[in-house]
């Protein structure tokens, strides 16, 4: 049973359509990496798995439904923009995420020690610059082992060595049977982290497939050039690099 | 703003209603569209006018049939004045808080930045041109159906005083926002500006009588010496102290309002905590310790303290009414606290609204998120509504008048998921809500607490029998109560 399926999603602010009619599935110990320009859709797609915009379609989390109350404590999210707390501090809002998951504090004391955030715990999380913010974020994401991990940009703001820690993080949830759904616009980080590739475009998922599948699909020698092909953006960059 | 030039004084004065509404309140459920938000603020500012001015006059054509005293007329334009100018001021000072963006994108422009006082001065009073306008033209009207000058210089008091403590108040800001922890303390402090002048909008039957006539030295005080007109003094030193202080206000403002181009956000100190994690089992106690922590750094401060402040002025009232008029007044007191205790749960929701994205990728229901709000909410009615009961008991105030407001709790309680159902609204807008919608929301929970109470006189009325009405206010409560949990349950 996969772990998370998403069928037929849309998500629309307004009269803007985000997300056109969408599927994929993530099993047990597969990492999903979701590709796309900026705009392309990823970022809504990221936030509907976790119940956080309206949407249509359907989003089942191992086979109980949709993900939203109690059924979110098999899930760790990490959102382009930090989902923290900022008028606590670091240890009360990490507090706070630890008693409503139930975890102890031998757990978060390893985190924190990972990512390095032990200076911070007394400080104010609006004072935290975007990295330590996400690294928060991450603890909070990480401290209760869920089974399914979505992170959205999670390298963006972060340190080579906080970027490492999460990239081995991820490969050991994987190891363990976990899935993971996660967006980023590095190709080669997702060449070399996921099993399987979503290419969103204009709100649709335009490939899909294995980094092989996907580069055979598109007739391309690197992802960076399936990409491009995928969302038909090859000759445009030339031409706007050679205007330039 | 469509089709009109944008200059340099719109764009700032779009910029600090943008930081000081919204950019602080914003969700991270949905992008927003900040000109929508500011369009909201401005619309907002329309509204409230507009209301002022119809009230202004309506007050007037009121006081005629009142015996109010010159003070007391003075102090209720005053609050009245004062408020509407802080309402709109207050939050657009938050964008000196914490918020290099301004300064950061106008350093980068060639623009001297002495030449940018009169203009920061003028977006600022931009913020409050229709309120200026709606107070004077409203205060004049006031004082010609009065047929004396009181509302229209108790009003320019209460501009004046409001201008001048914003202008404080955004010194204070800059002063503190190299700190965080000096900057929610200010944020929190600030947010009692608002109540001073509340005080006088919300008891005016306790000031309208204050007679000063015989206290001549007043005459030489700001705001008291209007109460001396028929004397030279009088006209003298209250023409003197208006203006004083707005010469003051006026000349202040464009260094005041320039501090936002020196404000900075406050650099994290690596700190260290001592002790282990202090991690409580229960989800609601740690979901209402987060939601105080929360609300004692913020703005939201002030809305907690709506109920004590009117829990204290009622006291004092308990021991300035005979004791043959305390028991019908009982009654008014009790509910109005009760109806004020209904500003927590509403404030909890409020500060929830920033980092929403945080609460909801964690295991927590609707109703998980209710209950925190409902144990406060119990311990601040029983709190205020015990102490107000034991002291009318002290003063022989019978148990017929006092157990229908220990009764009482189920209608404010109705407030939680009402106000549940229309933050997940707000969340849903994107983290700001459209101001009619605000007004209804507003009137449809007044309304809501205001049924049980409603009930209990009605089958009083009719059966007489005290048990019985209070019977049907509970039960009332708790179905109203039920009803909107499972609303709030199911929505979405």
């Amino acid at each position: 049973m996969p772990v998370l399926r998403v069928s037929n999603l849309r998500v629309m602010y307004g009269q803007k359509v985000a997300v056109d009619g969408i599927s994929f599935r993530i099993a047990p110990g597969e990492i999903y990496g979701l590709l796309g320009p900026n705009g392309a859709g990823k970022t809504s797609t990221i936030k509907a798995a976790v119940n956080l915009v309206e949407y249509s379609g359907e989003i089942d989390l191992m086979g109980m439904g949709r993900p939203r109350g109690n059924l979110l404590n098999n899930v760790g999210a990490v959102l382009e923009t930090p989902a923290v707390l900022e008028a606590l501090t670091v240890k009360e809002f990490l507090e706070l995420v630890a008693s409503i998951r139930g975890v102890d504090g031998r757990r978060i004391d390893a985190l924190v020690q990972a990512f390095e955030l032990n200076e911070y715990l007394g400080a104010y999380i609006s004072t935290l610059s975007q990295g330590n913010k996400q690294k928060v974020a991450i603890v909070s994401a990480l401290m209760h082992r869920p089974k399914l991990l979505i992170l959205d940009e999670p390298f963006n703001a972060l340190d080579v060595k906080s970027a490492r820690i999460l990239k081995d993080v991820v490969q050991n949830h994987r190891r363990d049977g976990g899935a993971v759904l996660f967006s980023t616009h590095v190709m080669e980080i997702a060449e070399r982290m996921c099993d399987r590739i979503g290419i969103l475009n204009e709100g649709k998922l335009v490939m899909e497939g294995t980094t092989k599948s996907i580069l055979e699909q598109a007739r391309a020698g690197s992802l960076e050039e399936a990409f491009l092909r995928a969302i038909h953006a090859e000759e445009e960059v030339k031409e706007i690099a050679e205007a330039l | 703003m469509r089709g009109r030039r944008l200059t340099l004084e719109r764009a700032l004065a779009r910029e600090i209603l943008y930081q000081g509404y919204t950019a602080s309140r914003q969700s991270g459920l949905r992008p927003t569209n900040p000109m929508r938000s500011v369009s909201r603020a401005n619309t907002m500012k329309y509204v409230l006018s507009a209301i002022w001015l119809i009230a202004l006059i309506g007050y007037s054509f009121a006081l005629r049939f009142e015996r109010a005293t010159p003070l007391g007329m003075m102090l209720l334009f005053f609050g009245w004045g004062g408020i509407l100018i802080v309402s709109n001021l207050l939050p657009a000072s938050y964008a000196v808080q914490g918020s290099s963006y301004m300064r950061d994108a106008l350093y980068l422009l060639p623009i001297d930045e002495g030449g940018l006082e009169p203009t920061f001065a003028r977006a600022f009073i931009s913020l409050i041109d229709y309120p200026l306008v709606a107070l004077l033209a409203g205060s004049v009207v006031a004082s010609a159906i009065i047929g004396a000058p009181y509302p229209f210089l108790g009003t320019i008091f209460g501009i004046e005083v409001a201008i001048i403590a914003i202008e404080v108040t955004i010194f204070a800001f800059s002063s503190a926002s190299k700190s965080q922890t000096k900057s929610y303390a200010m944020r929190a402090l600030s947010a009692f500006l608002p109540l001073i002048f509340v005080m006088f909008m919300i008891s005016p039957t306790y000031f309208m009588g204050i007679d000063v006539s015989r206290y001549t030295l007043l005459e030489f005080l700001p705001l008291a010496s209007g109460a001396f007109l028929y004397s030279p003094v009088g006209v003298a030193f209250t023409a003197i102290w208006a203006a004083l202080l707005g010469y003051y206000a006026y000349t202040r403002l464009p260094s005041a309002a320039l501090r936002i181009l020196h404000a900075s956000s406050p650099a994290a100190i690596a700190k260290r905590v001592r002790g282990g994690w202090r991690i409580i089992r229960s989800r609601t106690l740690a979901i209402l310790r987060a939601d105080i922590q929360m609300s004692v750094r913020s703005v939201m401060i002030s809305m907690l303290v709506v109920p004590f402040v009117l829990f204290v002025i009622f006291m004092m009232t308990t021991y300035t009414t005979p004791p043959a008029v305390l028991g019908a007044m009982s009654a008014y007191y009790g509910i109005e606290i009760a109806y004020f205790t209904i500003f927590v749960p509403y404030s909890l929701y409020a500060i929830e609204v920033r980092g929403a994205a945080a609460m909801r990728t964690l295991p927590v229901t609707r109703v998980s998120m209710a209950l925190p709000k409902a144990l406060l909410l119990l311990v601040v009615y029983y709190a205020f509504e015990g102490a107000f009961s034991a002291a009318m008991a002290f003063r022989g105030v019978g148990p017929a008048y006092i157990v229908p407001l220990l009764a009482g709790f189920l209608a404010p309680a109705s407030s939680i998921p009402a106000a549940g159902i229309m933050f997940e609204r707000t969340l849903r807008e994107g983290g700001s809500l459209g101001t009619l919608q605000a007004i209804l929301n507003f009137i449809m929970i007044s309304l809501l607490v205001g049924v049980p109470y409603g009930i209990y006189y009605a089958v009083l009325y009719v059966t007489g029998v005290e048990l019985l009405g209070i019977a049907s206010m509970v039960s009332a409560g708790a179905l109203e109560f039920s009803v909107l949990m499972y609303l709030l349950s199911r929505y979405g």
